[in-house]
């Protein structure tokens, strides 16, 4: 008899699916990222902007010291947590997101690519698109902590101390806070990940992400110099993502291009992120 | 004459906590000498040492009178064909070996010259004008073969040289690295391949834990060991009757019948007086066709070494 | 087979080296931030192209013409003198505005024939003429036969107040300057007047009854009365406060003199503002390519691209793991990096310098040959010198701070952020502190100041200008030094290297 079937048997018991399967990659990548001393210091740092903003909310809306001094209307509004006021924080932590990716990203293609990986991984029942995806879950995951979750806490905090009344009428600043975040995350998600299949080394691709925001935001910004006008702005898709968090937070928006033109140019950007990501996540290369 | 060896004093190199190498005192003389041992036991890291891609922490090192902090002028005379298997990917097999070349001082035409006879060497000669990043992990290693010898140097480290070759070639590879070494080169490789080791080299090394545990030719390194009675396979038609002869020998530790009644395995003690006492036997009319060392070999050295400290 | 000189080895390495930083696909990128700006002013003279020719479908008219025109001709006169435009279109905007009249913020609505409701409700449809969304109402008075305002002092409720102070009591206490505002979604503002009453007319006392200013006023609503307080009948329409359609009749004409173009836009008729401005000013050009140079080719292009190229010359080998082939090289170890340096220097200079003068040299392409004779004549070989020199001594300076964090650091992404973000902030710092920055020298090379108008805000205003720019050749020098000392350190730490490549 063959030697094997003496031995050897087969797993029979009780398989997990698909999607489960999928979450296996992040949550050891999770593990691995959160020893990292680096990671956790600028997590713990993208949490103090959160509590300065909750500090704002509480003294706004529940010391009567304010009603006394002689302020603005405008920014008793902004200190009580209106539009304006998510904008800003949205904005910075927008930026510990990006310094996040640029930190991590890299981390979860390049070392697979250099290291001839893939072949390992595509040799087991995971496709190209569950491993894409799963990447981006991990980064998505890992952004998500420092933008949406320290948002809508706040903004829970702003609805309780307001009352029910106030979140009836501006429910959709919560809604604007939680999509824009989302936008941000998945532009910087693949930004990330397209830089790390594209370059192959972690150290590079760190480099590559901060390229590709400040070199556009550069090039935005000889636009409009040279064409002397502010259409320029639709070349840099932070800007862009940010004009629609104007449009989300039913704010008062500055001059240039409108939220459809900003939609467009940012689906066209993720489209092209996404093809490179396809086309460099290939685990057999043909060298002629 | 020590100018014609390659001498290593208490060299010790630390990686990190851990001793890579410990306190290595060798002199190796021109030939082809094999470093032995297990994995982690500091092969590499020795020709790293020689080749000054890492320095030591403790000791000198003088390779043919040069040390290796002066890579100027020890890498006029060294080729090291490394264990990493990675090629820089943008060029191709002939401009890669051009381009190392240029830096020896000769001129483009006489730098592909002799990267071409390389390659030809190694028969490389197809692929020699395609990129690296497509060749196979022979293909590779061939290069990296090459590379190592084109500009003829008198000291050629190799870290696994026969590795991942078909057995063609390496047989090519094998009468190549003989033929450097009769022409007074030091040929200094390692090897897991115990037999080739045997076949090939003039002086082995053995070296276990950062440490070397024996080094010399491979009959001197053996005789030296006392601890284990030398095996010898007997073959002769009247074994038994041998076998008991013999048994009265108080050198004799052991001695095993063949199935075939025709051979018998010797363990004994005392080469000298085993010889002896088979001339008697011989001489008393017994016929014994032949006597071959049983363990005259590096896989018994490294057995008897460098097996028993685990 | 000679000897070669460390000298020779250097440049033969640097040789080596080239071909790759010229011809790898990596370097595609870095030519292309390098020729970026000058697409964009070749799309930028391609757009004055295209408008030259549109504004020449018609005669030119004379200069002189041109000057002559004064705000406040008409359409007519214009045409008459200039003749046709070559550019010519107009438009109209609709303007509901409240009607000038109503000066007094109050506005009445009687009813008829009278109703009799208990609940009065009034919707407010557009709370004010402008973008501000939130309605206010000074008072809300009803009347029925009599002269008593039937709903002062009366419970009220109304959507979500604006603040504390401004709830919908407010619109009844008889105060107009007490005044209900509210900023919700669907503002409402309603009465119960006890029980059901005749109601035949409504007093409104708007925004500005209450001293605020006349645009705040209640732009359109609609009143409802009922007596249930669950079935409401419209008594008032939206019409209610007195609006009106403005019209406006926009016109604008472009005319063209052959050099300027001059924008005329009627309002009404009338000639309301004339803006004339050469289709090409080459000194605007000049000052937007200082611009871009200082902004884009300095802060970005020469950054990145210098770390792209230099930072592969020695990390990018560890990390493809063949630095030991150069290290098994019969070559000094610090002739090894002077020869990658060199490749590098010589690859980033002709790449970022080149773009540059290639972008300037498109720049004066366009315009008039004799005004660019002039300019180069006069001030514009020096400027052209010290544009090249900017760029050269940028490739020096960040490919040094490159190469020398490559060798020294594990991850140089790391500083080079820091150092992408201490630039950034240079200009906010004290003096002593912005001496240490490679950009700060550069500023000071830049012949040309940025262009800034007034509405730029003074943070970028800050950012372009060196607070104290530092000498010319002080800043050559100390760029000069910075860079023998750190490729001194990168020596000693080249010379200590190990090779021994662990996993990244």
């Amino acid at each position: 008899m063959a030697v094997y079937k003496r031995g050897y048997s087969r797993y029979r018991g009780p398989v997990r699916g698909r999607w489960a399967r999928m979450t296996v990659l992040p949550r050891f990548a999770w593990r691995r990222l959160f020893q990292q001393r680096l990671v956790v210091l600028l997590v713990a740092i993208s949490m103090i902007w959160p509590l300065v903003c909750a500090f704002m909310l509480y003294i706004g809306n529940n010391v009567e010291l304010l009603t006394g001094m002689r302020i603005e209307p405008e920014f008793i509004g902004f200190i009580r947590g209106n539009g304006q006021f998510f904008l800003v924080f949205m904005s910075v932590q927008a930026v510990f997101a990006l310094f996040l990716a640029a930190l991590t990203g890299p981390g979860c293609i390049a070392p697979d690519l250099a290291n001839n990986a893939l072949p390992l991984y595509f040799s087991r029942p995971i496709t190209r698109t569950e491993y894409a995806l799963s990447r981006l879950a991990t980064l998505s995951g890992l952004l998500s902590v420092v933008s949406w979750v320290p948002g809508l806490i706040l903004f829970a905090m702003r609805s309780s101390m307001a009352g029910s009344p106030w979140l009836r009428e501006n429910w959709r600043i919560g809604a604007g806070l939680f999509a824009g975040f989302l936008l941000w995350i998945l532009l910087v998600s693949l930004v990330a990940l397209a830089g790390s299949a594209y370059v192959r080394m972690k150290v590079v691709a760190g480099g590559l992400v901060f390229a590709f925001f400040f070199v556009l935001s550069g090039a935005s910004g000889i636009i409009k110099l040279v064409f002397r006008s502010d259409w320029g702005n639709i070349v840099n898709p932070a800007w862009a993502t940010r004009r629609i968090w104007y449009a989300m937070l039913e704010i008062e928006p500055p001059a240039g291009p409108g939220v459809l033109a900003c939609l467009c140019i940012l689906a066209a950007t993720m489209i092209l992120l996404a093809l490179v990501l396809k086309r460099r996540l290939r685990p057999v290369e043909v060298i002629r | 004459m020590t100018e014609s060896k390659v001498a290593l004093l208490e060299v010790s190199k630390f990686y990190g906590e851990v001793l890579g190498v410990n306190r290595v005192t060798v002199e190796i003389p021109p030939g082809i000498t094999s470093l032995v041992g297990p994995n982690g036991s500091g092969k590499t890291t020795l020709m790293n040492l020689m080749s000054g891609l890492i320095h030591p922490d403790a000791g000198s090192i003088r390779m043919r009178g040069i040390s290796p902090r002066e890579p100027e002028r020890l890498m006029r005379i060294t080729g090291y064909a490394t264990q990493y298997d990675a090629a820089p990917r943008w060029s191709t097999g002939l401009s890669f070996l051009t381009a190392g070349l240029l830096l020896f001082g000769h001129d483009r035409s006489e730098a592909e010259r002799k990267a071409w006879a390389a390659l030809d060497r190694l028969g490389l000669t197809d692929a020699a004008h395609r990129k690296m990043a497509a060749y196979s992990k022979g293909m590779r290693q061939r290069v990296r073969l090459a590379q190592a010898i084109a500009h003829e140097p008198e000291i050629l480290i190799l870290d696994e040289p026969l590795n991942g070759l078909d057995p063609l070639v390496r047989a090519e590879t094998i009468a190549l690295l003989r033929e450097w070494a009769a022409m007074g080169r030091h040929v200094i490789l390692s090897s897991h391949v115990l037999q080739e080791v045997d076949l090939i080299s003039d002086q082995v090394i053995l070296i276990a834990n950062g440490m070397i545990v024996a080094e010399g030719g491979i009959r001197n390194v053996r005789e030296e060991i006392q601890e284990h009675p030398s095996q010898f396979i007997l073959r002769c038609r009247d074994a038994s009757r041998v076998a008991a002869q013999l048994f009265e020998e108080d050198h004799i530790t052991e001695i095993r019948l063949n199935d075939d009644r025709m051979g018998l395995l010797v363990l004994t003690r005392d080469r000298e007086r085993f010889s002896r006492a088979l001339g008697r036997i011989a001489g008393g009319g017994y016929k014994i066709d032949s006597l071959i060392p049983a363990d005259e070999n590096v896989d018994a050295l490294y057995e008897y070494l460098i097996g028993e400290e685990k | 087979m000679k000897q070669l000189s460390w000298w020779q080895q250097a440049r033969t390495i640097a040789r080596i080296e080239m071909r790759r930083a010229f011809f790898s696909r990596r370097a595609f990128w870095v030519y292309g931030l390098a020729l970026f700006p000058t697409v964009i002013f070749l799309g930028h003279f391609a757009q004055v192209k295209f408008q030259r020719v549109r504004l020449s479908s018609t005669e030119t008219v004379r200069p002189a013409l041109l000057d002559s025109l004064r705000e406040g001709e008409t359409e007519e006169a214009v045409l008459e003198r200039l003749g046709k435009a070559p550019v010519d279109y107009d438009w109209e905007r609709r303007q509901r505005i409240l009607d000038r009249e109503d000066a007094t913020g109050i506005t009445t609505h009687g009813i008829e024939p009278a109703v009799t409701a208990r609940y009065i409700r009034l919707n407010v449809i557009r709370p004010t003429v402008t973008a501000d969304r939130s309605a206010r109402i000074g008072e809300f008075e009803v009347y029925g036969n009599s002269g008593v305002n039937l709903a002062l002092g009366r419970p009220a409720s109304g959507s979500a107040p604006c603040s504390d102070g401004e709830g919908p009591e407010k619109a009844f206490d008889g105060d107009p300057r007490n005044i209900w505002c509210s900023g919700a979604r669907s503002k409402y503002l309603q009465v119960d007047l006890g029980e059901a009453l005749p109601v035949s007319r409504i007093v409104l006392k708007h925004a500005s009854a209450a001293g605020k200013p006349k645009e705040l006023d209640t732009g359109a609503f609609s009143i409802e009365a009922s007596t249930d307080n669950r079935r409401f009948e419209t008594v008032v329409n939206l019409t209610g406060a007195r609006l009106v359609d403005e019209i406006t009749r926009y016109r604008r004409m472009s005319y063209f003199d052959g050099k300027r173009r001059a924008d005329l836009q009627f309002v009404e008729g009338k000639l309301a503002s004339i803006d004339i401005e050469p289709l090409l000013n080459f000194e605007e050009d000049r000052s937007i390519f200082a611009g871009v140079f200082q902004l884009f080719y300095l802060r970005l292009a020469i950054f990145f691209g210098c770390l792209g190229i230099f930072m592969n010359l020695f990390r990018g080998e560890v990390l493809d793991r063949t630095l030991h082939f150069w290290f098994l090289a019969p070559a000094k170890r610090e002739v090894l990096l002077l020869g990658k340096y060199g490749a590098g220097l010589i690859a980033s200079v002709a790449i970022f310098t080149g773009g540059a003068l290639v972008c300037f040299a498109v720049l004066m392409g366009f315009h008039d040959p004799a005004e660019v004779q002039s300019y180069l004549n006069g001030a514009g070989m020096r400027h052209v010198f010290w544009y090249a020199t900017a760029a050269v001594m940028g490739c020096v300076g960040y490919g040094s701070v490159f190469l020398a964090a490559g060798l020294l650091l594990r991850n140089p992404i790391i500083p080079a952020a820091v150092l992408l973000g201490w630039e950034s902030i240079n200009s906010f710092l004290p003096e002593f502190l912005q001496k240490l920055s490679v950009l700060h020298y550069l500023q000071s090379l830049c012949p040309v100041p940025v262009p800034m108008d007034d509405s730029a805000p003074g943070l970028l205003r800050l950012l372009v200008a060196p607070a104290a720019p530092s000498s010319r050749i002080g800043a050559i020098l100390g760029l000069i030094l910075l860079t023998a000392f750190l490729l001194s350190i990168a020596a000693l730490a080249i010379r200590r290297m190990e090779v021994s490549y662990s996993t990244e």
